[in-house]
């Protein structure tokens, strides 16, 4: 069984690593909203990441992902 | 930082995809201290690169995130693996897989090499041969960015 972090793990990763730099956190969605917008076209993408977040990842696109990884290999 | 918060969700999600990805393809192992490391890793560089180039951060850039974990993987949480180019392929097949979701492609040779340019650079310091993180983030997301414009 594969052991993998969980959203609040990584949350306090992230908020570990903008303390030690003393750097701005989003620490939550308000503040997202504070920064100005950097114009990707990765809506799709974004709305991907949300439906594997809540419905978990398709066996074929685990078999997808794993297929491509065994063809970029092959030259490595 | 809230559970629901969807930026930790989707971070959360991409390296899961690498995790089993890397599995499924050669039975390889990131453990959960190791995927913990690699974030730190990843997050780190985020800053350095918001400071550069005056970034300012809405959400998760996904190819940003995903081209410098899995050269992260292969350059210091898997350093001494001998199957370490495993790591990097799985990171770059989701970026693909990604691509190919928001309805782009690119040919299969093209991706190969781009991996060995990016392998390269952080084998043999070959500059002039080779691309690093920023290149690897910069051409996924020129390819997933691209438009075609009318004639």
């Amino acid at each position: 069984m594969l052991e993998i972090i969980t959203p609040d793990e990584v949350g306090e990763i992230l908020k570990e690593v903008a303390e030690s730099h003393d750097a701005t956190l989003i620490t939550s969605d308000e503040d997202i909203e504070e920064y100005s917008f950097v114009n990707h076209t990765t809506e799709k993408v974004d709305a991907y990441l949300t439906e594997v977040a809540r419905a978990g990842l398709l066996a074929k696109d685990i078999e997808s992902m794993a297929q491509k990884a065994n063809l970029i290999a092959e030259v490595l | 930082m809230p559970s629901d918060h969807k930026l930790n969700k989707h971070i959360a999600e991409m390296l899961k995809m690498i995790v089993t990805t890397a599995e499924k393809s050669c039975h390889l192992i990131i453990t959960k201290d190791e995927q913990k490391a690699l974030l730190r890793l990843v997050a780190n560089q985020y800053t350095g690169h918001k400071k550069e180039y005056n970034v300012r951060v809405s959400s998760v850039d996904q190819f940003k995130f995903l081209a410098w974990a899995g050269i992260f993987l292969y350059s210091e949480i898997k350093e001494n693996d001998s199957q370490k180019s495993r790591y990097l392929a799985a990171a770059v097949a989701v970026m693909w897989d990604l691509l190919q979701k928001n309805n782009k492609d690119v040919d299969a040779k093209l991706i190969q090499k781009l991996t060995l340019m990016v392998k390269n650079h952080l084998d043999k310091d070959k500059s002039h041969l080779s691309t690093g993180k920023n290149g690897l983030y910069m051409a996924f997301r020129f390819a997933n960015e691209s438009t075609i414009l009318e004639q």
